[in-house]
């Protein structure tokens, strides 16, 4: 009887603990830290905070934002990817086409990165589809 | 900060340890109480109503309340189980009515649907209405005021709703963790005190006057009484998509974990109160819940501190509907079930109008069956049964179709779940049929009617909208044509000058309602001629007289946009509410064929007395709001490039990724000659993301402005208004407070 009282408390000690922790995190943190889980499961991934310029280097993070240009001549993609440490702009020229780049989709980029307007970009790099961490 | 979270930060990039990916997976803490407050909270009345129903036999009834609890915890068992197959199976969210239209058809999604509408403007009206309860109890000299306390919970729930409050994760866990505690607690003494011999219950003496036998009937109405514990079981399936990676998992056991707490709590309330001799009838003033803490704790703080986080979580139930409400009507208006805004992703539009229409049918229901939980109960329920069969039949043909690893053990445990919730459908029914149910079983159909009215509504206008001939594409971009609108010569009326004056319009006037405004017009732009409006008759009238005078002097491609200059003084809905005429006016001139609304607020505590607001600002930044291509987008974007903008982009937000690629696709090959932003919504509040991505351009209406232009559907028939525009008219609210935010509404008219 007295232990049976008594069990339910065991079942909420770990439980209250980490609830402790999370309120206290914003949607927004924890949304990060989330991303940055994520991608550190991306072998060979780098992390976009610590990308160095000028490396050929390897970077996987979820598509938050996506400019189309469709204007003759200068026709262009630019897909904006997160990773919870910072963030990068994929620019691939004269595309007409997402074939599968859409917002929330986990993708993995390969290239050297420049800096426009102070803000990292990768031009016409490979890229990969993978599931991301919230639409699957 | 915890120490594995500083560890991390020394250490970012470094490939976590399992260990620590764990860490990021547990948001279910917080996912629990968002979605499983409303299961939790039926404790605190399911025992009450099942006691209830077996009193009517008289005392000796009451010792079948453990056999029938146990029942009702086995089904609860049986449908969490079920469940957890569904959240597995569909990681993006599988409401009833997703898993019964994907596999069953359109009429049983639409049944299923509606179905669980209406339970959840069921599940407000109850929720509040028990909450009420707990705090009576409590305070019994209160019982005169249940319908406006009830109705207050509501529209404070709906407040906080409508004024798009976050879900934050203290908001939702200290009440539901509180109030799980607390039933714990409160378990666990009475258990420790019936070691040594129970304490009695206050009503265990109450002479019951029984009128019905115990039958075969009253038992099972007993037990259908007592199925309200698995209400809401649906809103962690349909809400999959929120929790933390891998979702499915969390989800599933989120889903055990509420399973766990609810049967436990449910037995254990029913045990003390059978033990304690609790007897309950209509009379009674104290919940049982209420009975049984007062038996244990005296009136001691325990006592009150079990009814008011009684009360504080059954006010969050409520909130749970207010959340799966908007949540299910948005799936459905994105599918043209249900009303639509002009946007596709439906959210803060669907929303806010959800949040309304809830508010006043539950509030109707609370009124009319005055506050009554025993009667309110009668309606409850049918639509979750109705939900969880369809939506537990179509996972058995899912699996039999899919047919993945163990597809016949998920197909015969869904199977168990379908069969036995349509069984206890049937029970509902029949139990309940005459004393309410008959209510909800033919409201289900007029429901599935209108959601089917307004599909066909809504295909007809798509067509519309895509029809060639209307297409404006190939048109030369009209002239523009101004009319300012002055109420009053102030420093809103000065920064519609000098917007004006950016534009370099064909034709520019201003109309005032008072001669003494021309003189000081006059001194601030001398250049604009000023009329006031022939006197007689409403405001909107007058002016629309005038605009037609107008319009019929100009070029049918042109634009006539009618500035309206405001001053604002305080932030918020209220001065909104506060000046309707002007509000009704700018939403009859959206009636009016060929002309647009440009909203030119300013903030009290904007005007800056040493600035001449008649400047030109020197960078005007347009944002079209796009919903996809088609004519009304079109216009829109004309619209834009009439107005001399610094640059012009075209913006959307992202809630459905499926739809935004084809958005994205459409767009490259539509031959527009402006670049489109899609923007994620991660948090599906497009009204905070559109505020975020409107902040890069520093707007701060001096030498900075931000024109926001907004394509808006208006259909001919009066009725058939309500079907649109309701997004644009959130976000224009959220804009106007907003500093160096203009709002540009581009009326597109529909032929019905």
């Amino acid at each position: 009887m007295w232990a049976r009282a008594i069990l339910p408390y065991f079942i909420l000690v770990p439980f209250a603990r980490k609830l402790l922790k999370q309120v206290s995190a914003t949607p927004q943190e924890t949304r990060a830290e989330n991303l940055r889980a994520w991608a550190s499961t991306i072998e060979g991934a780098v992390p976009i905070a610590e990308v160095e310029p000028r490396c050929r280097c390897r970077v996987a993070g979820v598509v938050q934002n996506l400019r189309l240009d469709p204007r003759e001549g200068h026709g262009s993609i630019e897909a904006t990817i997160i990773d919870g440490t910072g963030q990068m702009v994929a620019k691939w020229l004269g595309r007409s086409s997402l074939s599968g780049i859409t917002l929330g989709v986990g993708l993995v980029i390969e290239g050297t990165p420049g800096t426009t307007d102070g803000e990292a970009m990768v031009l016409n790099p490979e890229y990969r589809l993978v599931s991301g961490p919230e639409h699957g | 900060m915890g120490v594995t979270a500083a560890v991390k930060r020394i250490f970012v990039g470094r490939p976590m340890s399992s260990g620590e990916l764990e860490h990021t997976l547990l948001p279910k803490v917080i996912a629990l109480p968002v979605f499983a407050s409303d299961p939790l909270s039926s404790v605190t009345y399911a025992t009450q109503e099942v006691l209830l129903v077996l009193g009517t036999a008289g005392v000796a009834a009451l010792s079948l309340t453990m056999p029938i609890a146990v029942a009702v915890a086995a089904l609860l068992a049986i449908v969490v189980t079920s469940y957890r197959q569904t959240v597995r199976a569909y990681p993006t969210g599988g409401g009833a009515y997703i898993v019964a239209r994907e596999n069953l058809g359109m009429y049983p999604g639409l049944f299923a649907g509606g179905a669980l509408l209406i339970d959840y403007i069921l599940t407000v009206a109850v929720s509040t209405v028990a909450g009420v309860d707990a705090i009576v109890s409590a305070a019994p000299n209160l019982d005169h005021l249940r319908i406006p306390m009830a109705i207050g919970f509501v529209v404070f729930v709906a407040l906080i709703n409508l004024r798009g409050v976050k879900e934050s994760g203290v908001f939702f866990a200290i009440p539901t963790y509180g109030f799980v505690l607390s039933i714990y607690f409160m378990l666990a003494s009475g258990v420790i005190k019936c070691l040594g011999g129970c304490p009695i219950a206050e009503s265990a003496s109450m002479e019951l006057h029984p009128h019905t036998t115990l039958s075969f009937f009253l038992i099972l109405k007993a037990f259908s009484a007592g199925t309200t514990a698995l209400t809401g079981v649906e809103a962690i399936s349909d809400g999959v998509a929120a929790f933390r990676y891998p979702q499915s998992r969390n989800a599933a056991t989120t889903l055990a974990v509420m399973g766990v707490f609810s049967i436990s709590m449910f037995l254990g309330i029913s045990w003390l109160a059978n033990s304690m001799g609790v007897v309950f009838s209509e009379e009674s003033e104290r919940t049982v819940v209420a009975q049984i803490a007062h038996a244990i704790f005296g009136g001691g703080p325990m006592f009150y501190l079990v009814q008011v986080m009684s009360a504080a979580i059954l006010v969050l139930a409520a909130n749970t509907a207010f959340q799966d409400f908007p949540r299910l009507s948005s799936i459905l208006a994105r599918d043209r079930f249900m009303p639509r805004q002009f946007s596709n992703r439906g959210d803060r539009l669907v929303f806010s109008n959800g949040v309304v229409i809830l508010t006043l049918l539950s509030c109707a229901l609370i009124v009319i069956f005055k506050a009554e939980l025993n009667r309110l109960i009668q309606l409850y329920l049918v639509g979750v049964f109705i939900s969880f069969t369809f939506s537990q039949s179509g996972m058995v043909l899912r699996w039999r179709k899919v047919k993945g690893p163990h597809w016949k053990r998920s197909a015969v445990i869904n199977g168990v779940g379908g069969t036995v919730t349509g069984v206890v459908l049937f029970v509902v029914i029949g139990t309940k049929f005459l004393e309410g149910a008959w209510i909800v079983v033919s409201a289900i159909p007029l429901l599935v009617f209108f959601m089917r009215s307004v599909h066909k509504h809504y295909e007809d206008l798509h067509m519309q909208l895509e029809h060639p001939d209307r297409l404006p594409a190939d048109r030369r971009p009209g002239n523009h044509h101004l009319v300012i609108l002055v109420p009053k010569v102030d420093a809103a009326a000065a920064r519609a000058i000098g917007y004006a004056r950016s534009i370099r319009p064909r034709g520019i006037t201003a109309v005032t309602l008072e001669d003494t405004n021309h003189a000081p017009w006059r001194r601030m732009a001398q250049e604009i001629p000023i009329v006031t409006l022939p006197k007689g008759g409403r405001v909107a009238t007058r002016l629309k007289k005038y605009l037609r005078e107008q319009r019929s002097t100009m070029d049918p491609n042109d634009f006539l946009t009618v500035l309206i200059p405001e001053v604002l003084g305080s932030t918020g809905l209220l001065e909104i509410i506060r000046r309707p005429g002007l509000h009704r006016l700018k939403a009859s001139l959206l009636g009016e064929r060929g002309v647009q609304v440009l909203d030119i607020p300013i903030l009290k505590d904007e005007i800056d007395p040493t600035f001449d607001e008649t400047q030109e600002p020197a960078r005007n930044y347009a944002v079209v709001l796009v919903s996809g291509v088609h004519n009304g987008t079109l216009q829109a974007i004309e619209y834009a490039e009439t107005l001399r903008a610094t640059n012009i982009r075209a913006l959307s937000f992202g809630l459905d990724p499926a739809q935004t690629m084809a958005l994205g696709n459409e767009w490259l090959s539509s031959g527009i000659q402006h670049p489109l932003e899609i923007e994620d919504s991660p948090f599906r509040d497009i009204g905070v993301s559109l505020l975020h991505y409107l902040r890069q351009f520093k707007a701060n209406g001096k030498d900075r402005i931000v024109t926001v232009v907004i394509p808006e559907f208006v259909v001919s028939k009066k009725r058939h208004q309500i079907l649109h525009n309701q997004t644009a008219l959130t976000i224009k609210r959220r804009l106007l407070f907003e500093p160096g935010i203009m709002t540009a509404s581009v009326p597109y008219h529909l032929e019905d």
